[in-house]
């Protein structure tokens, strides 16, 4: 006779919408262990290096199925705890992926991380979740304390507590870094106005369509993210205020339901790089970035907004019409965050130079009717960067 | 012999008691299904595989002989309902505990064992397998004390028993661990096996005595403590000595209640009236066709007490070796000379010789005596 796999006795089941990890880390405080002893009770088969980043695309079918066996939670139920959009690999960089990354930390909402008994959501992984509409606050993205980022990762080697941060200073030679554990439900957090908690609400279901398998809602969020990227950087997602400024500002591009035609990235790229190529795959193209393209046209309006209406296409180039020295100087006036936020979408994050390009990066974008040659701007960076690195870079 | 979609398996029971995953099916196991009597006939007419298969499912039925109960065994199951009834105090009061304290061989911990079965299946009928808070219900737990037994190692048995994490943490850490799975699980009976592993000399085993009276001060739950000559190792003076004043301040001796399984004896009529009807149930689950009635209970009833002593697991021992024996044979049945090649335990083998004397020159009986004939 075939012995049962061991199980927890103890039940505790995931709360609606908490992610595996954090599921973890309340068994693990539950039982007074550390999430690396439960992690070995629970998920045995899988590695425990990269807890968290690795972790969401790692439980596979038979994993899942062992977890619900050792803890008595209902199979289906644990599938929830790994939504679609944390499936990914966790990056800030991937600007081209087809599919919206997930923060390798997590927002939260002091109120709600309260309520929950320092249990987190997983929401607040989602890039394009600034605020919590139950509450009307933005979410918080920095431990005021310790000045870091929550949930980028979990000791394994410590008793969680929950609702505190569990950043971990410096490794000193004799031990491990001191836990921040500060209070995370304590923060002071800023509310929101009336249309931005709209905006979220609206961002929210379509997460949830999207979670639900709806091909039209993750087209629009995708089409979304590339907006709110394009107009506002990629830096932008490090704060959630400025997240839910961007987003006011891309909201009324969002494609509209009826539209079922998804935005086609790579020809947007296209159309930045061979003049002439918009008249031919612009029939192609959703209202919203067709309506963006246009407006970069406009004759009348002022350059700097041009460019930025041009970044939608990723990259401003120096054959948008008009003056180009004055389009160049409008463009120097433009704050250099937005370029460099532009330029690290540009990069993969394992490239070696990624360093020297974000120094190299804003002044190249900065070339729009600029007759500066690219060398120039390579010895601007000291030498450390070479032109054909830098084509090879930009062209990832 | 069961067998799904055509495939012979095992009857054995692979799981350790002392696992809440084998506990659980210790406890939910039905009785073992009986494999018939085949006549000689119908056993020459098997197939190779077929007779090998029957044979198999034979010899794990005969090592798995019952269940048999006996007359010792039912007080001892009617005192302890009796004081766990008697426990189902609330939580601040201090709850008694239960002692089985008798010697080797008489079925002390298959006592134990079978009342916390019963009782595990009765407070999950009742109650259900879960708690309302959705953790399993087990009201019954069953540990093993090691030979060197330490505080923390009581703990971190209870916590394996569970299943919970019990490699690292202080023994209050374990502690915890395990008083908050007794609670959630809603255990209300711990039994202890072999107790007499402690030493009262060893200063490791006084706290772990000590840990005992506090876990059954804590926790809402009645322990049952198993294990040969309690008492006469000062478990239960808590190795204070034996002045009476100092006795007196022992709190184990008036909180634990001892029970006690006496051995068969043949002395009185109603001793060997219990004897024939344990050689009596034990024929009827013989599975060998040579078998008739009164086989153990006529003809070999004073040659087996003087094999056994009066011990129950002795006599256990010795019926499960004969039966093999007597199928290797094909006699199929038990007679004097074939168990006279069946070694038995030591203890038994030690006393078997004065038995058997005292039996051959009528000293002793077991046959037992009508009214009246003695009158």
């Amino acid at each position: 006779m075939a012995t049962k796999p061991v199980s927890i006795p103890i039940y505790l089941p995931p709360l609606f919408d908490e992610p595996i990890d954090c599921w973890l880390e309340a068994y693990a405080a539950r039982l007074g262990v550390t999430v690396g002893d439960i992690w070995c009770y629970l998920l045995p088969t899988l590695p425990k290096q990269g807890v968290v980043s690795g972790l969401y695309a790692r439980v596979d079918e038979r994993a899942l199925a062992h977890l619900a066996a050792v803890s008595r939670v209902a199979p289906e139920q644990l599938a929830r705890t790994i939504p679609r959009y944390l499936q990914r690999k966790s990056t800030h960089f991937s600007y081209s992926a087809s599919e919206i990354p997930p923060l390798a930390r997590s927002r939260w909402c002091p109120h709600c991380l309260a309520e929950r008994d320092g249990r987190w959501r997983a929401v607040w992984r989602h890039p394009l979740l600034f605020g919590c509409v139950n509450h009307g606050c933005f979410l918080l993205d920095l431990c005021k304390s310790c000045q870091k980022e929550p949930r980028r990762k979990i000791s394994l080697r410590c008793i969680p507590s929950l609702g505190h941060c569990g950043v971990r200073g410096p490794a000193r030679a004799d031990s491990y870094g001191e836990i921040c554990g500060v209070d995370l439900r304590n923060a002071h957090v800023d509310q929101m106005e009336r249309r931005t908690v709209d905006h979220q609400h609206m961002i929210l279901q379509l997460i949830k369509d999207a979670d639900a398998g709806s091909h039209e809602a993750t087209v629009r969020l995708r089409d979304l993210f590339i907006m709110v990227r394009a107009l506002a950087g990629a830096d932008i997602v490090a704060d959630s205020v400025r997240l839910g400024t961007a987003i006011a500002e891309a909201m009324p591009f969002a494609r509209p339901q009826s539209d079922p035609a998804p935005i086609r990235e790579f020809a947007l790229l296209d159309i930045g790089r061979r003049p002439g190529a918009f008249t031919t795959i612009t029939s192609a193209l959703s209202p919203a970035p067709r309506r963006i393209i246009l407006a970069a046209r406009d004759p009348y309006l002022s350059p700097a907004l041009r460019l930025r209406h041009a970044t939608v296409s990723t990259k401003p180039f120096a054959d948008i019409d008009g003056d180009a020295e004055r389009v160049s100087r409008r463009a120097a006036r433009i704050p250099g965050l937005l370029w460099r936020g532009l330029t690290l979408s540009l990069v993969s994050p394992p490239h070696p130079s990624v360093d020297a390009l974000r120094r190299l990066g804003p002044l190249a974008l900065l070339l729009p009717g600029s007759s500066r040659p690219l060398s120039a701007l390579c010895a601007d960076a000291e030498g450390r960067f070479r032109s054909r690195g830098f084509h090879y870079a930009i062209a990832q | 012999m069961k067998s799904r979609e055509g495939e012979f398996l095992p009857e054995e029971a692979e799981f350790t008691i002392t696992r809440k995953e084998g506990w659980i099916q210790f406890v939910q196991r039905q009785a073992r299904e009986r494999p018939p009597i085949h006549s000689t006939e119908q056993l020459a007419a098997m197939s190779g595989l077929e007779r090998r298969r029957y044979e198999e499912s034979r010899k794990v039925w005969h090592a798995n002989l019952g269940p048999i109960k006996t007359p010792q065994m039912d007080g001892v199951q009617g005192a302890l309902e009796e004081i766990l009834d008697a426990a189902r105090q609330d939580g601040d009061k201090v709850k008694g505990a239960a002692v089985i304290d008798a010697l080797p061989g008489l079925g002390k911990t298959t006592t134990a064992l079978r009342f916390a079965k019963g009782f595990h299946r009765e407070q999950v009928e009742l109650y259900g397998e879960s708690t309302p808070e959705g953790h399993q219900r087990v009201p019954a737990v069953f540990l093993t004390l090691s030979g060197s037994v330490t505080v923390k190692g009581l703990n971190g048995a209870l916590c394996r028993f569970y299943g919970l994490p019990s490699q690292r943490g202080t023994a209050e850490v374990l502690a915890d661990r395990a008083r908050d799975a007794v609670l959630s699980c809603r255990t209300r009976l711990i039994v202890v096996d072999d107790i007499h592993f402690l030493n009262l000399n060893r200063q490791d085993d006084r706290a772990v005595v000590n840990h005992l009276k506090y876990l059954s001060s804590s926790l809402p739950v009645t322990f049952l403590f198993v294990g040969v000559g309690i008492e006469a190792r000062g478990l239960l003076s808590e190795g204070l000595g034996l002045t009476s004043e100092e006795s007196a301040r022992a709190q184990l001796a008036r909180r634990w209640t001892v029970l006690s399984l006496a051995r068969f004896e043949i002395d009185t009529n109603g001793g060997r009236m219990t004897w024939r009807r344990l050689l009596l149930g034990a024929e009827q689950l013989l599975l060998l066709n040579g078998k008739y009635p009164g086989m153990l209970a006529d003809d070999l009833s004073a040659y087996l007490f003087a094999r056994s002593s009066g011990h129950f697991a002795s006599l256990m021992t010795i019926l499960q070796r004969g039966c093999r024996r007597a199928i290797l044979s094909g006699d199929e049945r038990l007679t004097r000379e074939l168990l006279d090649q069946v070694r038995n335990d030591a203890a038994a083998e030690e006393t078997r010789l004065e038995l058997q004397s005292a039996f051959d020159q009528r000293l002793r009986t077991t046959r037992v005596i009508s009214r009246h004939r003695s009158a």
